[in-house]
């Protein structure tokens, strides 16, 4: 039997069986951050980050999204929203969403209209070791 | 030189595992939690509901994430942000939720899409890692 490292929140039993009364329990991996940044992309562009690890890892991605005003005029949105998102226009869609490859990922955004929408889209990503 | 704590996963050699392999590493950062939370909320049909929290860490838009469910059944969903005009948003469930921030809040939205009201749970983490 594998001897345990734990180490218990304020308060908690060491010998507790709720996995949340621990910061630390060595039967169960913490994520690990591989790499993490902001990035911009352009009108429909693909920001490519290569990780080379050799295997698809967890990902998570938020950017800013494409809303509308209320009068049916595309607006980017100063919130980071979480990707996947679509928003469906009424002839125009805007996406933002996540490829994950063995050795990069593509975090796109764009829509279905390339000449519309001009502006840049901001974001944050955080690629971790552990494998999906 | 600088000690290293690792703790492999059972079966692996500390010394010599991919890191995907490992439980901790201190020579990589790990997410660390700043908040955790949740809420039960009863929306009505086709409605919104909105939690906003102050994350509390300044001009930067932090790592976050959230669960939820249709309180009628155990099935959690992972949040998911979906504008679709025409409902449903999700294949999955008539019920959504969306995460996401500013540089002062995380906003988390519950989002029924059902012709009768229902009632989600949410459980959200904010954690200190940001951009």
């Amino acid at each position: 039997m594998p001897n345990k490292l734990l180490i218990a929140k304020s308060g908690k039993s060491i010998r507790s069986s709720i996995l949340d009364d621990f910061y630390l329990h060595s039967d169960y991996p913490l994520l690990k951050v591989h790499d993490s940044g902001t990035f911009t992309t352009l009108n429909n562009g693909t920001k490519t980050i290569n990780h080379n690890l050799g295997y698809r890892p967890f990902v998570l991605v938020f950017s800013q999204f494409v809303d509308t005003d209320g009068f049916g005029v595309a607006v980017l949105t100063t919130e980071y929203y979480q990707h996947d998102w679509l928003q469906q226009g009424a002839t125009i869609n805007y996406y933002g969403y996540t490829k994950i490859y063995a050795n990069k990922i593509d975090i796109v955004t764009g829509n279905s209209d390339v000449t519309t929408w001009a502006g840049g889209t901001k974001g944050i990503y955080y690629i971790f070791k552990d494998e999906l | 030189m600088t000690n290293v704590f690792k703790i492999a996963k059972f079966g692996f050699n500390p010394l010599t595992a991919d890191p995907k392999d490992l439980i901790f590493d201190s020579t990589l950062n790990h997410l660390k939690n700043k908040i955790a939370g949740s809420f039960t909320q009863t929306i009505s049909a086709f409605s919104t509901y909105t939690e906003t929290v102050a994350h509390g860490l300044g001009s930067v838009h932090p790592l976050c994430m959230a669960y939820f469910r249709d309180t009628s059944n155990n099935n959690w969903f992972i949040s998911f942000t979906a504008k679709i005009s025409s409902p449903p948003g999700r294949k999955s469930s008539l019920l959504d939720c969306e995460i996401y921030s500013d540089t002062t809040n995380v906003y988390i939205k519950a989002i029924n899409n059902n012709a009768s009201s229902k009632t989600i749970e949410v459980q959200y983490e904010i954690f200190y890692e940001n951009a």
